[in-house]
C-alpha cells in the first residue's frame, strides 16, 4: 500500500517536472522569438545581483517583479524594477514629482544611504515588487550561466547519456551471447 | 536495476536541463549601490581685506609715531640762546620739522580712516585681525595725541623768530649807535 503511494507520489512528481519543464522551454522560446523578457502569468523573475536592497531582498535571491503598463501610476513606498543607463535596477520610491505633466519617481536603495542622482519615468518602469523572493537561487542561476557552470551543464548530461548507452549496449551484448549459448 | 539507474540519469540530465532554462528565464536586477551626500547649498565669501594689509597699516603707523616722536624732540631740544646765525639756522630746521611733523600726522590720520573703514566693513566682528589692528593703531594715535604738543612747537617756533627779530634790531641798533659815534667824532 505505502510502495503504491511512494509509486504514486513519484509518477505525479516527475509529470509536473516534465510539464514545468515544457512550459519553462515554451516561454523561453516563446521570449527568444518576441524579443521581450521572459514572462510567466505577468510575472518576470530576476537573480538579485547586489545589496543596496537588503534586509528587503537579500543579493542572490530571486524576486517576481508584476510587470505594468507605463500607465500605472505608483505610490512612495513601492519598491520598481526600471531600466536606466542600460542596466535594469530595483529601487525604492521615495518621492512623487510632476516633470512635464507626467509622474516621475525618485528613487533608494534601502541600504543606500542617499537618494540615486537620477528620475526614473513611467517609460522606464519594467514592474513592481510583489514581495516574492526565493534566497540563494540567484547565485546557482549566476554561476550556471558562468564558462564552467555551462560547460558542466553541458558536460555533465552528456558523459551520463554516454554511460547510460555504454552500459545498454553492454547489457544487450551480453543478453544475445546469453541467448545463443542457450 | 538497469531501469533505475537509467531513471536517475534521465533525472539528472532534466534537472540540468532544467538550469539552462533557468538561465534564459531568470533576467538579472541590481539594487544598485550608491554613497552620496545630497548636495548643500554652499556660501562661499572671501574677506574683504587680508591680515597682510592690516599688518602693513600697523607698521606704517609704527614707523610714522617713531619719527613723529623723534621730530618732536628734535624740535623742543632747540636751545635759543644762540648766535643770530645759528637761531636762523635752527629757525629753518624747526620749519621743516614742524612741516614734516603736520605731514606725518595726515599720514597716521589717513592709515586710522583706513582701518576705520575695514572695522566698520567688520561690524560682526568675524574677522579678529582687523579688529586687532585697528585698536592698535587707536591706541598709536592717540599716544601722538597725548605726547605731541602743537603749539609747544608753535611757541617754540614764535619765540625763535622773537629772538632772531630781537637780535636783529639790538645788531641794528648798535650798528646806529657806531655809525652816530663815528659822525659825532668827525
Amino acid at each position: 500500500m505505502t510502495k503504491k503511494f511512494w509509486k504514486a507520489v513519484r509518477r505525479i512528481g516527475s509529470g509536473m517536472f516534465i510539464v514545468i519543464l515544457c512550459l519553462a522551454s515554451f516561454v523561453v522560446l516563446s521570449s527568444r522569438i518576441s524579443g521581450g523578457a521572459p514572462t510567466v502569468l505577468g510575472y518576470q523573475v530576476k537573480a538579485v545581483l547586489s545589496g543596496s536592497m537588503e534586509p528587503t531582498f537579500q543579493t542572490g535571491s530571486i524576486i517576481g517583479i508584476e510587470t505594468k503598463d507605463k500607465h500605472t501610476s505608483y505610490q512612495i513606498g513601492d519598491v520598481i524594477t526600471f531600466n536606466m543607463d542600460g542596466k535594469v535596477i530595483t529601487h525604492r520610491i521615495t518621492d512623487v514629482k510632476k516633470q512635464n505633466g507626467q509622474a516621475v519617481y525618485k528613487t533608494k536603495g534601502d541600504n543606500n544611504d542617499g537618494e540615486d542622482r537620477w528620475t526614473v519615468s513611467p517609460q522606464n518602469i519594467i514592474g513592481l515588487y510583489k514581495g516574492f523572493t526565493i534566497p540563494y537561487v540567484g547565485f546557482l542561476l549566476n554561476y550556471s550561466s558562468s564558462k564552467l557552470g555551462s560547460a558542466l551543464l553541458l558536460f555533465v548530461p552528456g558523459l551520463l547519456l554516454f554511460i547510460s548507452a555504454f552500459i545498454s549496449i553492454n547489457g544487450a551484448k551480453k543478453e544475445l551471447e546469453a541467448g545463443k549459448v542457450g | 536495476m538497469r531501469k533505475t539507474f537509467h531513471q536517475h540519469i534521465t533525472f539528472v540530465c532534466l534537472c540540468c536541463l532544467f538550469f539552462c532554462l533557468g538561465n534564459y528565464l531568470v533576467g538579472e536586477t541590481e539594487a544598485k549601490f550608491s554613497s552620496q551626500d545630497k548636495a548643500q547649498s554652499l556660501e562661499l565669501s572671501t574677506a574683504f581685506v587680508f591680515p597682510e594689509t592690516i599688518k602693513h597699516l600697523e607698521d606704517t603707523a609704527e614707523e610714522i609715531v617713531m619719527s613723529m616722536k623723534k621730530n618732536y624732540q628734535m624740535t623742543l631740544s632747540n636751545t635759543p640762546d644762540e648766535s643770530l646765525g645759528e637761531l636762523e639756522v635752527q629757525l629753518s630746521k624747526i620749519k621743516a620739522n614742524v612741516q614734516e611733523l603736520y605731514i606725518q600726522m595726515d599720514n597716521l590720520n589717513t592709515v586710522y580712516e583706513e582701518l576705520s573703514l575695514y572695522k566698520n566693513k567688520n561690524q560682526q566682528d568675524t574677522l579678529t585681525y582687523v579688529h586687532e589692528g585697528f585698536q592698535s593703531v587707536e591706541s598709536l594715535r592717540n599716544e601722538v595725541l597725548a605726547t605731541i604738543d602743537f603749539s609747544k612747537v608753535e611757541a617754540v617756533h614764535s619765540l625763535l623768530e622773537f629772538k632772531i627779530k630781537e637780535l636783529e634790531k639790538m645788531t641794528k641798533q648798535v650798528i646806529e649807535n657806531d655809525e652816530e659815534v663815528l659822525e659825532g667824532s668827525a
